[in-house]
């Protein structure tokens, strides 16, 4: 039975989505038989931070309206067999889907898949209500600003109220540089705040617009956001996985005695 | 100008203010043509009356809602002492007891409080765990917390001026105390040292300082 985990945050454009299509490669890459589900309804852009959107012809409203089957809406990926996408609709709102809908249909996909990935919409209204409703975990993704986390505190205390199985944390787009001169909250003052399982520290990187812009998901490749993201898939999937020294590069004596 | 004889409608009845200065006689007059006059708004329910203005002996009293009862479908069933000070020492009496309930008691939870959470009780509240900024606590008697306050925390909300916030790591938004607000400095001290504070009311404004013996022996609860 495959696991469902729902990618949410409460505020947006902190990376719920770029955190879902590389997670979701990255497990792709891992082996694994992964689906990922934009629920995003009238905002769509999962398909095109995949690079996908050119494939689009049934989506999730026709899934849960009964315009077509299943495995009709879903897009195999280009790139890896095991991936699957099923896009949002475009042109209708968050109402045309209902929790009770977005459960069923993840039962449905679960004897299918080793993993189903939503990508929440940001908010706390219906949108989220319909992407948390067949989760059995979630990965809370919040960036170091005050007002991140705020709202990542909000979600949290909804999911909790969900009961959510499991609720793990991904603090993305942390600068390092910034931290040190005290400018940006650390990971570990995200931490404090928020009390739940660290499950992955994304370093800020030019790297993931470039790949967004290309549909080219940077997970595993050799940046240390590619690499952050890796580690995370290995963590869901149970390998323990050091953090990333995403001080490495810089310092005169951490070159000299560096590590091997 | 004012009228010798007036009814006033309040939440516990009606009550009857009659002029000082007219004599007892002319009152009676003028309050059964008065009673007479708006029996039909004051309709025939149960209720209490009280007496203000002039001094009425119990005689004069009865008298009085005879002459009601009469004149109107309205059933007197008590007389209320509307005096200053028999409502002082009932209010006294009323805070007394509210203060000793929400001192005996208190609520417990267990478990971080985030942002648009809140927790209410009668009476006091222990939490063992965060409450974070955006979540509440509200309590008519004292809060405890174990753990960090960085939300907003209101003791006494009943008015009882002697409560007090106790928490291990005190960076609250605001704490309000009966009915005193203090806010948090806008610019926060980073290193202030995490160890365990007290909020109490002081000559009318809001003090917090590390909890000490000396402010343990003074407290009332």
């Amino acid at each position: 039975m495959g696991e469902v985990i729902v990618v949410t945050s409460g505020k947006g454009g902190v990376g719920k989505t770029t955190t879902t299509a590389n997670v979701g490669t990255g497990l792709a890459k891992l082996d694994k038989k992964v689906v990922l589900i934009d629920t995003d309804i009238g905002l769509r852009n999962l398909d095109v931070v995949m690079g996908l959107e050119n494939r689009i012809v049934y989506n999730l409203v026709d899934v849960i309206e009964g315009n077509c089957k299943i495995k009709q809406a879903l897009i195999k990926d280009k790139r890896y067999p095991t991936l699957y996408l099923l896009p949002s609709a475009q042109t209708r709102d968050k109402s045309a889907v209902k929790p009770e809908e977005m459960k069923q249909l993840c039962e449905q996909l679960k004897p299918e898949f080793d993993y189903i990935i939503i990508d929440c919409p940001a908010g706390i209204e219906q949108g989220f209500e319909n992407a948390v409703a067949g989760a059995d975990r979630a990965l809370v993704v919040t960036t170091p600003e005050v007002s991140a986390v705020r709202d990542a505190d909000r979600i949290i205390g909804l999911l909790e109220a969900h009961e959510m199985k499991k609720t793990d944390l991904i603090v993305n787009r942390l600068r390092m540089d910034m931290v040190k001169t005290g400018d940006m909250m650390s990971s570990e003052d995200v931490v404090e705040i928020l009390a739940i399982n660290l499950i992955g520290i994304v370093p800020d990187d030019e790297g993931i617009i470039v790949a967004t812009n290309n549909g080219e998901p940077l997970v595993g490749n050799d940046t240390k956001a590619g690499q952050a993201y890796m580690n995370i898939c290995k963590r869901i999937i149970g390998e323990e996985v050091p953090f990333l020294d995403l001080n490495a590069k810089k310092g005169f004596f951490s070159r000299i005695f560096g590590r091997k | 100008m004012s009228a010798s004889v007036t009814i006033k409608g309040s939440k516990n009845g009606i009550t009857l203010v009659l002029s000082e200065t007219e004599e007892y006689d002319v009152l009676k007059e003028k309050v059964e043509k008065k009673f007479k006059e708006s029996a039909k708004f004051l309709g025939n329910a149960k209720t209490a009356i009280s007496f203000e203005g002039k001094k009425l002996s119990e005689e004069q009293k009865e008298e009085m809602i005879k002459i009601i009862t009469e004149n109107t479908e309205l059933e007197i069933v008590c007389i209320l002492d509307n005096s200053e000070e028999g409502n002082a020492r009932f209010a006294q009496a009323v805070e007394k007891k509210i203060n000793e309930m929400t001192a005996a008691n208190a609520k417990i939870y267990k478990g971080n409080l985030r942002s648009g959470q809140s927790l209410e009780s009668d009476a006091g509240l222990i939490v063992l765990g965060d409450v974070n900024p955006g979540a509440g606590l509200i309590s008519k008697g004292n809060i405890i917390v174990l753990g960090s306050l960085r939300g907003t925390a209101w003791a006494g909300a009943g008015g009882n001026e002697n409560c007090f916030v106790i928490c291990s790591d005190m960076v609250p938004m605001q704490i309000r105390i009966a009915d005193i607000i203090a806010r948090s400095p806008d610019h926060k001290d980073k290193k202030d040292v995490q160890n365990i504070k007290i909020a109490y009311l002081e000559k009318g404004s809001i003090v917090i300082s590390p909890l000490s013996k000396d402010i343990i022996s003074n407290l009332v609860l």
